[in-house]
């Protein structure tokens, strides 16, 4: 049997000899993403140090400049405070947020959906119908429940988040979980007699391994949108300090007036979203071996 | 005589479910000898997987059971000195994929989609305590004994990449991984096409050759058994019906299932037409495969069997050596069938009558 001639055989080395990373960047989609996001990040962790202006100095002659006045490349804000200034440093704290909350929420929703998924009985029973639980809370609700009950900054917002949000992970992941322990598979590597714990992160992780970075890419958005939620009501991330989430919700009394101190914030949001679930649609198609590049 | 490697005495397996008890294995005791050939031949639901799967544990997970089902197995099964049966789980789990191996029936389900063929022998080799640089040389060996050419950049490939021959040979490079005392293959080469079956059966017969293991091969296709095994052993209804050595169940059929199965293969004199210019039909068991949620009376296969006496519906008939038979060569059944062939085929002077007369 000639394997030159078998049509997979001779596709194959082409693609079984690139990495994941490379079948990501020729998404062109994907690539856009990653490249909105890595600037992204890179201009909040570096923009600070080579702005002159500082995001907090309030200058009450300076009010509501328009952009490119004054030496403000993005004009100033109701308090005088240089606009580019504040939307990179509240992106760090947006971003951080995001990021963090993201991994706490696939940690703990993946976790559950494997153990739940892969034992069944009263211990899987019990898991999900504890995430059935949480999730009957409109996740608002539970959101400002626990950040009424800590004291608000960057580290518990962060976890509060991270808490609120992993139940959809562990849902996903759960049912993805359930139909692969029906595969064959599963059974063969009972059958070579591996522990429970190699089957449930040496077999079943690396195949949910695509949804989860989908459902991460959108839960970055979410966290970020859910921030300026929490901001927007007095929890989070509190004043002077900023995020793109309070910046948002202060500048929509001046919309009319100052149009700008809305648009550039929620662009920032915007663009750090899109940018995420664009890396996670490629992400999605460069993690499955059988993902046809274009 | 030295000990056999397999012993098992009055093995029963139970599915409880919400609408009651399935009586899969209904008291099952035979052994298996080092280095032998066992092939279990019966059709689906006659408990031929469920009772050797049973054996290492393996019950209740994947396919081989209703998500939900609990699992009852009782009797013993003795491997290699040690009972089986009621084994902790860790001691099953070092067990399995060491000294008992498993193939498989679909290659193409059996294989993780998402790891690559070599990470996946590799996997089995360092379950068992072996270190990983080690396994991965041992994997691209593995890959190169089961006959898959280019085994450095094949170990790369993910299973989609393979035909289908070539995953059931990396299937069985898992298997034998450990060199197992005893392989266990579950219908290896039912989804194969008939040329790639015969490529997997003799590479199965050299490595058996190679290692020395015994295998139990679970089948339903006699052309296979003939091919293979040393023994066979056909089960119905969670029963062994008959067991011997091949020649002796296939050549002197004493039960009357055997026969029916024998009968049912179709054959190339079929295809050419006779000289009255119409086929004979293919030859079918009548009736329906048992229940298997009833207590099970008397003998499972006397509903269908048109040689049945009273006395087999009401009571069980035990396995026995047949008297005048091969040596190993036993039977359950009240009967005898050669006798009762006979006389049948007196009456009708035809035995093509014989065998339409139940269709």
């Amino acid at each position: 049997m000639s394997v030159e001639s078998f049509p997979a055989a001779s596709a194959a080395p082409a693609r079984a000899n690139t990495t994941v990373f490379h079948r990501f960047l020729r998404r062109r989609m994907a690539a856009v993403g990653l490249a909105l996001v890595v600037l992204l990040v890179l201009a909040c962790a570096l923009g600070p140090f080579l702005l002159r202006h500082d995001p907090l100095t309030i200058n009450m002659r300076g009010r509501f400049l328009l952009p490119f006045s004054d030496g403000h490349v993005l004009g100033t804000d109701e308090m005088g405070r240089d606009l580019l200034a504040r939307i990179l440093d509240a992106g760090r704290y947006s971003l951080l947020i995001g990021i963090l909350a993201m991994s706490i929420s696939v940690f703990v929703g993946g976790f559950v959906g494997i153990v739940a998924g892969f034992y069944r009985g009263i211990l899987g029973h019990g898991l999900m119908r504890f995430v059935d639980g949480m999730l009957c809370f409109p996740s608002i609700f539970l959101l400002l429940t626990l950040a009424a009950l800590t004291s608000p900054g960057v580290v518990t917002t962060t976890i509060i988040i991270g808490l609120t949000a992993w139940m959809s992970v562990a849902r996903l992941v759960h049912s993805s979980v359930q139909e692969l322990c029906q595969r064959e598979f599963i059974a063969a590597a009972r059958a070579l007699g591996l522990r429970d714990w190699r089957i449930m992160i040496g077999e079943l992780l690396p195949n949910v391994a695509a949804p989860l970075c989908v459902a991460a890419t959108l839960i970055v958005a979410r966290a970020i949108l859910l921030e300026s939620y929490v901001s927007y009501l007095g929890y989070g991330i509190q004043p002077p300090v900023a995020s793109w989430g309070n910046m948002l919700q202060k500048a929509q009394q001046y919309f009319n007036s100052a149009p700008w101190l809305a648009i550039l914030p929620g662009l920032m949001i915007t663009i750090a979203v899109a940018g995420f679930n664009a890396i996670g649609d490629g992400l999605r198609d460069a993690l499955n071996p059988r993902g046809r590049p274009g | 005589m030295t000990t056999p490697l397999l012993d098992v005495s009055d093995l029963t397996v139970r599915f409880s479910q919400d609408r009651g008890k399935v009586y899969a294995v209904n008291g099952v005791s035979y052994s298996l000898a080092r280095g032998e050939t066992l092939a279990v031949v019966g059709e689906s639901g006659s408990g031929k997987s469920a009772h050797v799967l049973a054996m290492p544990g393996l019950l209740g997970t994947g396919r081989y059971t209703g998500a939900g089902a609990a699992v009852e197995v009782g009797g013993s099964a003795v491997f290699a000195g040690k009972e089986l049966i009621g084994m902790p789980e860790a001691e099953l789990r070092r067990l399995r994929g060491s000294r008992i191996g498993f193939v498989f029936q679909d290659p193409m389900s059996s294989l993780n989609p998402v790891l690559t063929v070599g990470e996946q022998i590799a996997e089995a080799i360092t379950s068992h305590g072996v270190s990983p640089r080690t396994a991965e040389a041992r994997a691209l060996d593995l890959l190169d004994i089961v006959g898959i050419p280019e085994p450095r950049r094949r170990a790369r490939h993910f299973p989609h990449q393979f035909s289908g021959g070539m995953r059931q040979r990396a299937m069985i490079a898992i298997g034998i991984a450990c060199e197992p005392a005893l392989l266990i293959a579950d219908e290896p080469t039912t989804a194969l096409d008939v040329l790639v079956q015969a490529q997997i059966i003799d590479l199965m017969k050299d490595l058996r050759r190679q290692l020395g293991m015994a295998m139990i091969w679970i089948t339903h296709d006699m052309g296979v058994v003939a091919s293979i095994a040393d023994t066979v052993q056909v089960m119905y209804g969670g029963r062994i019906m008959e067991r011997g050595p091949v020649r002796a169940v296939f050549h002197d059929t004493r039960s009357a299932y055997t026969w029916g199965l024998l009968n049912s293969l179709p054959d190339a004199e079929m295809h050419a037409p006779s000289l009255a210019g119409r086929r004979p039909r293919l030859r079918q068991i009548p009736g329906q495969p048992p229940d298997m949620t009833q207590v099970p009376v008397g003998d499972p296969f006397a509903p269908r069997n048109r040689f049945a006496t009273h006395r087999c519906l009401s009571e069980t008939p035990p396995l026995q050596q047949v008297a005048d038979g091969a040596p190993g060569h036993l039977v359950a059944a009240w009967y005898d069938l050669p006798q009762v062939l006979r006389a049948v085929a007196h009456r009708d002077a035809s035995p093509q009558a014989l065998t339409e007369m139940g269709t």
